[in-house]
């Protein structure tokens, strides 16, 4: 049990992801439980998905794309919630209309969703796209195995 | 001036070491001035940076730039441009990894100038327009015929010797476009190819289809189950830490946990590695009900780092006896049975 191998790199994203996170945990273990029982587990739910979203971003740091969109986004998120309501109820009268001009040179299909999937793709070109979506892809993989060992601890 | 156009233009490579020498001796003649590039180039250049190869080549090519651009005095815009050229090269190269991927577009560019220059111009008086075009930058133009000739043959030599670097260069065949727009765009094409390679790497089951398309559905399919494995785990975790919360309501409980847990992991030294994780969790809850959240700190990163530390080390285990990991488990279950039914027990009576 020496401790110079327990944190491996302490600067990596996976450290630096499962400290916040876990701080974050406790966090929201702090809070004292609503009256409602049926609404508590959903907003527990949120909080957590939140958190994790939240320590992703935030260990990765504003240098990407993706992360400074999810940051923003979590931070102005009543804002935000009002902003894609109407967004999407514009979107869904005029679909498909803009964006078929563009031309772009995959199927417009799959690259507008994969625009929609990664957070803040919306405003990049085709070439910075499949990069964020690449380190997109990683810390996804990574947040996933953390929260995975994390929840096998608390369930076994 | 010397000074931050050492390491101009990395693509002229290899084809320029055969060449140095020679011009080395050649400029030498001309004067003080080459003596001065020298003086300044190799003091500066030799110690720091870590590939030591590399700065040679970029040294001797950008000397003999530089030595050009030193010739031609006589056009000021010329040095300005060169100047942004390379200390923007420069800028990249400080940072040790990143100067192979951010000079390798600088470089294809180049390579297809010059493919495109070789290629479709068939002509030699073509090819002599273009190659004028591409050194009046550097002011050969009115200095004598001969070095344009020179740089004729340096460009005719440098493109069957780049060809092996294991860059794919987009060149112009016969018919193709030449035209920068269409040459942008090759290279943005290029690059958008290497990204998705990049992608299909990461991607399980996406090196088995063919066509963007139909990898671009399989990267948004992997990226949608990635966030929904994320959603559920979260639900999971939602769902799984109210129990821990009730369990963190009795404090007695907990303050019995620390020799309990020191006596089991002192007799069994194989469950130390899955052990220890487990009282930095329930301490975790202890600490919510203890409130203090100076103390959460310490234990969560000790708790974070026995978490990854798990991780790393269970695979191994997985790999080598699969029996005693499941040793391991049973213990660790037996003890969380037995602790964690007396907990629930205290806590709902």
């Amino acid at each position: 049990m020496n401790p110079q191998n327990l944190s491996l790199n302490p600067t990596s994203i996976r450290s630096k992801f499962t400290k916040t996170f876990l701080r974050a945990l406790t966090r929201i273990n702090n809070r004292r439980p609503p009256i409602s029982p049926s609404r508590e587990i959903y907003q527990r739910y949120r909080r957590v998905k939140i958190a994790a979203d939240a320590s992703m971003a935030s260990a990765v740091g504003s240098r990407r794309t993706w992360s400074r969109a999810i940051l923003w986004k979590i931070r102005n998120q009543r804002r935000y919630r009002a902003l894609v309501s109407r967004r999407i109820s514009t979107h869904a009268m005029t679909k498909r209309d803009p964006r078929e001009n563009y031309g772009r040179e995959v199927g417009h299909g799959s690259a507008d969703e994969l625009r929609r999937i990664v957070p803040g793709g919306e405003a990049m070109d085709f070439c910075s796209l499949l990069g964020e979506t690449a380190h997109y892809i990683k810390c996804l993989n990574t947040q996933v195995q953390v929260m995975r060992s994390i929840a096998d601890l608390y369930s076994t | 001036m010397a000074a931050f156009s050492y390491q101009h233009h990395p693509f002229l490579l290899d084809s320029f070491l055969p060449d140095t020498p020679i011009k080395m001796s050649g400029f030498l003649d001309e004067g003080n001035i080459n003596t001065t590039c020298f003086s300044q180039f190799y003091p500066s250049d030799q110690p720091p940076q870590g590939i030591p190869v590399d700065v040679r080549i970029h040294e001797s090519s950008c000397l003999e730039h530089s030595s050009k651009a030193a010739l031609s005095d006589n056009e000021p815009s010329v040095t300005k441009k060169l100047s942004t050229d390379s200390s923007s090269v420069g800028d990249k190269l400080e940072s040790g990894e990143q100067v192979t991927q951010k000079v390798t577009p600088m470089e294809k560019k180049r390579k297809n100038r010059d493919g495109s220059s070789l290629s479709s111009s068939q002509s030699k008086d073509a090819r002599e327009g273009k190659g004028k075009k591409q050194r009046k930058g550097n002011g050969a133009l009115n200095d004598a015929e001969e070095k344009k000739s020179k740089a004729d043959k340096k460009e005719q030599k440098k493109v069957p010797e780049e060809a092996p670097t294991g860059y794919i260069h987009v060149r112009a065949r016969r018919g193709q476009a030449t035209d920068s727009h269409s040459l942008a765009e090759r290279v943005r094409r290029e690059k958008i190819s290497e990204r998705m390679k990049l992608l299909q790497a990461l991607v399980p089951g996406c090196d088995k289809v063919t066509g963007k398309a139909l990898m671009l559905d399989e990267i948004i399919n992997y990226v949608q189950s990635l966030q929904n494995q994320v959603e559920f785990l979260s639900m999971k975790l939602a769902s799984v830490n109210p129990m821990f919360y009730n369990f963190g309501m009795d404090l007695d409980a907990f303050m019995v946990r620390p020799e309990r847990l020191s006596s089991l992991s002192s007799t069994l030294p194989s469950v130390q590695q899955c052990s220890p994780t487990q009282p930095t969790a329930f301490a975790d809850a202890t600490t919510t009900t203890f409130t203090t959240a100076t103390n959460n700190y310490p234990l969560i990163e000790t708790s974070a780092s026995l978490l990854l530390q798990q991780d790393h080390r269970l695979n191994p285990f997985s790999q080598d006896n699969a029996s005693l990991l499941w040793e391991v488990d049973g213990q660790r279950q037996k003890f969380i049975n037995q602790s964690g039914f007396t907990n629930n027990l205290r806590s709902f009576h």
